[in-house]
């Protein structure tokens, strides 16, 4: 099978048995890959009702036709699973390796399911899966874990591991990989810790065979020279994501003080050249990428050196700007604390912001705390932090994420939970950004900026302005997310403008399937609805009424900065819903209508949505 | 064309492992191409790349003669001389005599110069070359 | 002093470069800072989030002294 391995394998933990299949040929031709694949077999496999932490919940792992293969930034693999943090769907990608070298082994996903009777590691070499104890390395952190692992199983083996956080089912806990690479959202590593596994080890020796050898690789070698060829390829490289803090201060989009403001006064010393000259050690890369993002960094905290992968762009928002840190150095370091303890950056800054808030308001008290919370002091972030991922004290209520914890606290603290549909929002604040408001709403796994990042387009057309929103951000949930069913990392086009054209070109060289671009949004589209539909069909409730953004959103105007005085009111909230959901094929209260799920081929989903009666 | 590397700059990517199997195999598997990038993570946070420099250890080792040099001065395995014996794979001081489980014969680099070509981090550079 | 404004990315579909073509000629007395000349060219200094002038990365508000390119660099995503 071109462009894939050509098996899924499936792994019984409770029977500790692991079961190999031929790829079917629909679920490539309907589906794609990576985001794709996860997001059939999720409906198909986990039962309507499934608890997250349960043993028929699954967790699927899922590379596509690009992943491993010699084009740029083919290193991306996703990560999907029935949320603990929202009941619903919940995915996230990841960087680094582990994509290709599944690949390798021969295996385009793996579906896990059951539930190990003790921790192990999954090894996976080649044609050989192995149930390996995991005692050792249970408890300690995930960055701990990999480097035990390496030096356990060999340097060649790239793994997954989880950390304390997952151990211990913090809903926002992250799978991790390559010391310094996540699947952050939605809380898979809890799922993970959950059914005992610790880490996943990949090795992987054979060959991924294409459709056109020949042309393939004039492609691949072109697709490099064109973006060494783009003046982003060296000005973006040294700062990556980081680079956008100053201009995301700059029209007053950046998370300040959980969000109660929108910038940062101190953004200069945790932004993309304070990171550059201060700590950055090494631009790291993932597999195939021409223009690492990964900036590896060096801190000194106590005297003791401390190594991080980062922070990017979402951590300086959420740990730094959201918690107030005044430098660099803090920023890196609570990063690292995420990191080991295996927690998500962004829900963890988020999660900190705001029960410092909480802090400040009385609706905590030092007593409960156990110290005092303060913004800007590294202590109070790390303190937290490492409550939760122990799930100690207060830690075990924030542990749950924003939602739960303001539902149990009270005392107003939900009007400034920021969070949709139970996943903690993430880097852009968007009361004056109409598209990125829609965006955050309507993303289908929870306030998350990936599907996407439409703030540009607020800036170019109209931060005022309602009209076209909608469209712009249907068009950029289709695009985006297709990288994501590919297995290729989209950072070559958003950020040093590579033509999606070359995607286009490559994917019949690789795969001899002849979708062009207009089809494989199509089958993004198609991937859309049905991830609607899993949640429409898990989660009481949801739909319209859990597309809103919080209160403070809607009624507190921004107190400052360039975005001063902006704020959505509910019926403009409601006109952009509306839109949304129109252009969509969707009813009025957000749920994929029969055409249009006839138009996508998914009839098996309005019978199903019939029978919960919700269509 | 004499292969030398600036580690610094490498960035981990397996661009040259890829380009290297692709061209001098035709196939799309790292695992054949001979760069060979070690890192050192957690600390001190960087990479290490191995190439080769033709030092011609291989070939003084090597007890059948199977190891010659290539019309551009690379030394190479002849697959049909090669007994498999890996004493060159020991032998090499860089770690760049390859193996894989697909094959009898150890491989090493042709000097084919793809991995120069395409590093993105200008990370392998060709050390004969008027401008680096 | 004379400067050639080039721009990468989204910014090279959006006016005035979609309409004016890649490179956009500003004159203007010297010194000038970045975002003067990013005015000066009728770019939205909004949509620009670095520019690199000859190669260097250089803030909005240094001043630029003697002729030369200018690459407009547009917001990119974080991540």
């Amino acid at each position: 099978m071109n462009g894939y391995a050509g098996q899924i394998l499936r792994i019984d933990l409770s029977a500790r048995r692991s079961e190999k299949s031929p790829l079917p040929d629909e679920l490539v031709r309907d589906y794609i890959g990576g985001r794709g694949f996860a997001a059939k077999l999720l409906w198909d496999e986990v039962p309507k009702g499934a608890a997250p932490f349960s043993e028929a919940n699954r967790v699927i792992i899922a590379s596509g036709p690009f992943s491993g293969l010699f084009l740029p930034a083919s290193g991306k693999i996703t990560f999907a699973s029935k949320s603990p943090a929202t009941g619903g769907y919940g995915d996230s990608n990841m960087g680094g390796h582990l994509a290709a070298e599944l690949k390798y082994a021969g295996y385009d996903a793996v579906i896990i399911g059951g539930r190990a009777s003790a921790p192990l590691v999954i090894v996976i070499d080649d044609d050989r899966i192995e149930f390996r104890d995991a005692g050792k390395y249970w408890g300690k952190g995930a960055l701990i874990s990999e480097k035990m692992l390496k030096e356990d199983l060999g340097e060649d083996f790239q793994i997954a591991t989880i950390g304390p956080a997952g151990e211990k089912l913090v809903k926002f806990a992250c799978v991790s990989h390559d010391f310094g690479r996540q699947a952050g959202r939605t809380g898979i590593g809890a799922v993970l810790g959950w059914k005992n596994v610790k880490a996943i080890a990949v090795r992987g020796s054979k060959t991924i065979p294409v459709y056109d050898q020949e042309k393939a690789y004039a492609k691949g070698r072109q697709m490099y020279e064109v973006c060494f060829s783009k003046p982003g390829f060296k000005e973006w490289t040294p700062e990556g994501t980081a680079g956008v803090t100053d201009w995301v201060n700059e029209v007053g989009a950046f998370p300040t003080r959980n969000f109660s403001t929108t910038y940062f006064e101190g953004h200069q010393d945790i932004n993309g050249s304070a990171l550059r000259t201060r700590i950055k050690v090494t631009d790291k890369g993932c597999f195939g990428c021409p223009i690492p993002c990964g900036k590896y960094s060096r801190v000194k905290f106590g005297g003791k050196e401390t190594y991080v992968e980062g922070p990017e762009y979402e951590t300086i928002a959420l740990l730094g700007g959201d918690c107030a840190l005044t430098s660099i150095e803090d920023v890196a370091y609570a990063n690292y604390v995420c990191d080991e303890l295996g927690l998500d950056t962004i829900s963890g800054g988020n999660v900190c912001a705001f029960a410092i808030e909480c802090y400040e308001k009385g609706i905590l008290t030092k007593e409960r705390v156990g110290r005092e919370l303060k913004w800007g002091d590294l202590e109070s972030v790390s303190y937290l932090l490492n409550q939760i991922a122990n799930r100690e004290g207060i830690g075990d209520l924030l542990a749950e994420g924003v939602r739960t914890a303001s539902a149990e606290l009270g005392g107003g603290s939900e009007r400034f939970a920021i969070q949709v549909k139970g996943l903690e929002w993430s880097g852009y604040e968007a009361r004056w950004a109409p598209s990125m408001m829609l965006s955050y709403m309507t993303c289908d796994v929870g306030a998350h900026h990936n599907r996407s990042w439409a703030i540009t387009h607020d800036v170019a057309t109209g931060r005022d302005s309602l009209t076209g929103k909608a469209d712009k951000v249907i068009e950029l949930q289709h695009t985006r997310p297709l990288f994501d069913a590919l297995g290729v990392c989209r950072l070559q086009w958003v950020e040093i403008g590579f033509e999606l054209q070359h995607y286009e070109q490559m994917f019949p060289l690789v795969t001899g399937m002849p979708y062009d671009w207009k089809q494989l949004l199509k089958v993004s589209e198609r991937i859309w609805n049905l991830t609607r539909a899993f949640s429409l069909r898990e989660v009481p409730g949801f739909g319209r009424q859990l597309d809103y953004p919080p209160a403070r959103f809607m009624e507190e105007p921004v107190p400052s900065g360039p975005a001063q005085g902006k704020l959505l009111t509910r019926d403009k909230i409601d006109a952009l819903l509306d839109d949304y959901y129109k252009k969509r094929g969707w009813n009025a209260d957000g749920v994929p209508t029969r055409e249009k799920l006839h138009e996508l081929g998914l009839d098996f989903v309005a019978e199903e949505l019939a029978t919960c009666g919700r269509l | 064309m004499k292969l030398a590397t600036r580690d610094e700059l490498c960035s981990g990517c397996r661009v040259c492992q890829m380009v290297c199997a692709n061209e001098n195999f035709g196939e799309n598997n790292p695992k054949k191409g001979v760069v060979r990038i070690v890192a050192h993570f957690p600390d001190p946070g960087r990479y290490s790349v191995k190439v080769c420099d033709e030092c011609g250890t291989c070939q003084s080792v090597c007890p059948v003669g199977a190891i010659s040099k290539n019309d551009r001065g690379a030394l190479v395995v002849d697959e049909t001389t090669c007994i498999g014996c890996l004493t060159c794979v020991e032998a090499c001081p860089h770690g760049v005599m390859m193996t894989h489980p697909s094959r009898i014969a150890p491989f090493k680099c042709t000097l084919c110069g793809r991995c120069v070509e395409y590093c993105p981090r200008g990370a392998i550079y060709d050390a004969d070359a008027k401008r680096a | 002093m004379r400067i050639v404004v080039r721009a990468t990315g989204m910014l090279r579909d959006l006016p005035p470069f979609a309409e004016q073509g890649e490179e956009i000629v500003v004159e203007l007395p010297a010194p000038a800072s970045v975002r003067a000349v990013i005015a000066a060219a009728g770019v939205n200094n909004h949509l620009v989030m670095a520019a690199a002038f000859d190669g260097q990365r250089r803030g909005k508000d240094e001043l630029l002294i003697r002729d030369g390119e200018l690459l407009l660099i547009p917001p990119l995503a974080g991540g």
